[in-house]
């Protein structure tokens, strides 16, 4: 799907979303991060550099460099929005409301040019949060592809709902503009929905059945106590004759 | 490697002297002449970095230094669009120092830092030294053992090569990283470089350089 050009809205990046310093050749946000440009060549170095495209190895990777990412870029926030609202104990970063705190997050990333994220948290009580990116840096280099290609920015979401939620979350994009949907959308959860919905994704399922079947999932049964050891067996060894 | 000369192209009437735009509701940036980009912060290079170097060491350096490659390629590409239109000589029928001022010049809009270019050993030993201070990708990773500057070594490389028609490589051989005042890059003839790649990390920029004038 290709990328739709900028709006009239666009303005001069540097001017406006950086500060620019000449003398040190540096730009930094307004929130005082130095940033770098990455060129649109680095997102496709980076799917080839990491093993055959679209192989395991080089999705579980990218996917667990987003994760460390949205982790780390959460501290920054959590602190910042801690000292904004003055401290205390009920000033931490999830206390507060979450589509505020996660829009907050995800603002600096649409002004840098990944893309836009909108979140949906209808189904957050069930740990479970839905977001569309539209225009994703990673599908928009990368072109077309026989799987979802933003594996980066898959991690990067759970990374960044594990910190929020306090509990480790895990996400699967069921749709991606480099298969020629119209955005990415991603599901976030607990890790055993999450694998219901990937199982369903290599089957061929559609965004809205996997979202169903997410929705509708039992919570997982206890695990069972671990039964007492079974006394050892003498081991039959075929080459010890 | 195109003549040595003064003369001063019209680079600063390259892309009508547009710096980059960004669509601030669709979150698409990008550079003057057409390509996308994004702005990264620090944690996208250190988690990368990071977690790349605990599951596949060397393939951080090695996809950023190929990324910087095509960067280089695809930016002298369009540099060479845009001169054709301006009706102006293509970069090869520059000047290298005016094709090193323009790299310069990209490297502090990219925030990669401060670049200066050194052509004392180009005539007699075919050595470009480049020194790069207030890297962001150092600022980005902070202090370490490894170097952080494969995606500007890449795009020097990718650059360079385009503008001279010769195969050249670019390496890091110092790195501000790892205490070095600055970081340091050689561009020479890809074979050149490889016989001294042992050396980097071990040996100062100066006794490498010094290695491949021998």
């Amino acid at each position: 799907m290709p990328e739709r050009p900028p709006s009239d809205r666009s303005s001069s990046a540097r001017e406006e979303f950086f500060r620019a310093r000449p003398a040190e050749g540096a730009l930094h946000q307004p929130e005082g991060h130095r940033v770098v440009a990455l060129p649109a060549a680095l997102m496709p170095a980076l799917h080839r550099g990491l093993g055959e495209a679209g192989s395991d190895q080089a999705r579980q990777l990218l996917y667990r460099a987003g994760f460390e990412w949205g982790l780390l870029d959460m501290l920054p926030l959590s602190r910042n929005l801690r000292e904004e609202f003055g401290g205390g104990d009920n000033r931490d970063l999830w206390h507060m409301d979450a589509p505020f705190v996660l829009e907050k997050w995800a603002a600096p990333f649409t002004t840098a040019g990944w893309g836009a994220s909108i979140f949906d948290l209808s189904a957050h009580a069930k740990g479970i949060t839905l977001v569309e990116l539209r225009h994703s840096a990673a599908a928009a280099a990368i072109g077309s592809a026989t799987a979802p290609v933003c594996d980066l920015y898959a991690g990067l979401f759970a990374g960044a709902l594990s910190f929020y939620d306090r509990t480790e979350r895990h996400a699967v994009e069921t749709e991606c503009t480099a298969l020629g949907h119209t955005c990415c959308r991603f599901i976030v959860g607990p890790g055993h929905l999450i694998d219901l919905a990937e199982n369903a994704r290599q089957s061929g399922s559609a965004h809205e059945a996997i979202l169903r079947l997410v929705l509708e999932a039992r919570p997982p049964a206890p695990e069972p106590a671990p039964a007492a050891p079974a006394p050892a067996k003498a081991a039959k060894i075929p080459w010890k004759k | 490697m195109p003549p040595s000369g003064n003369s001063k192209p019209p680079f600063s009437r390259l892309f009508d002297g547009r710096g980059p735009s960004l669509d601030p509701a669709a979150g698409i940036a990008l550079v003057p002449d057409g390509s996308r980009v994004v702005f990264a912060a620090p944690p996208f290079l250190r988690a990368t970095q990071a977690v790349l170097h605990a599951e596949k060491p060397g393939a951080w350096s090695a996809i950023f230094h190929a990324g910087g490659v095509a960067a280089g390629q695809a930016f002298v590409a369009a540099v060479d669009r845009e001169l054709a239109r301006l009706d102006q000589p293509v970069l090869t029928d520059q000047t290298l120092e005016a094709c090193l001022a323009l790299a310069e010049r990209h490297f502090a809009a990219q925030g990669w830092g401060v670049l200066t270019t050194d052509l004392t050993d180009a005539p007699e030993h075919g050595l470009v030294i480049a020194r790069l201070r207030h890297s962001g990708f150092v600022a980005a990773l902070g202090p370490g053992g490894d170097f952080a500057d494969a995606l500007p070594a890449g795009f020097l490389q990718g650059f360079l090569a385009h503008v001279s028609g010769q195969p050249l490589g670019c390496l890091e051989i110092g790195c501000a990283r790892t205490g070095a005042p600055h970081c340091t890059f050689v561009i020479t003839s890809a074979d050149r470089l490889e016989p001294a790649r042992p050396s980097f990390g071990r040996a100062t920029p100066e006794e490498i350089i010094t290695q491949l004038k021998s």
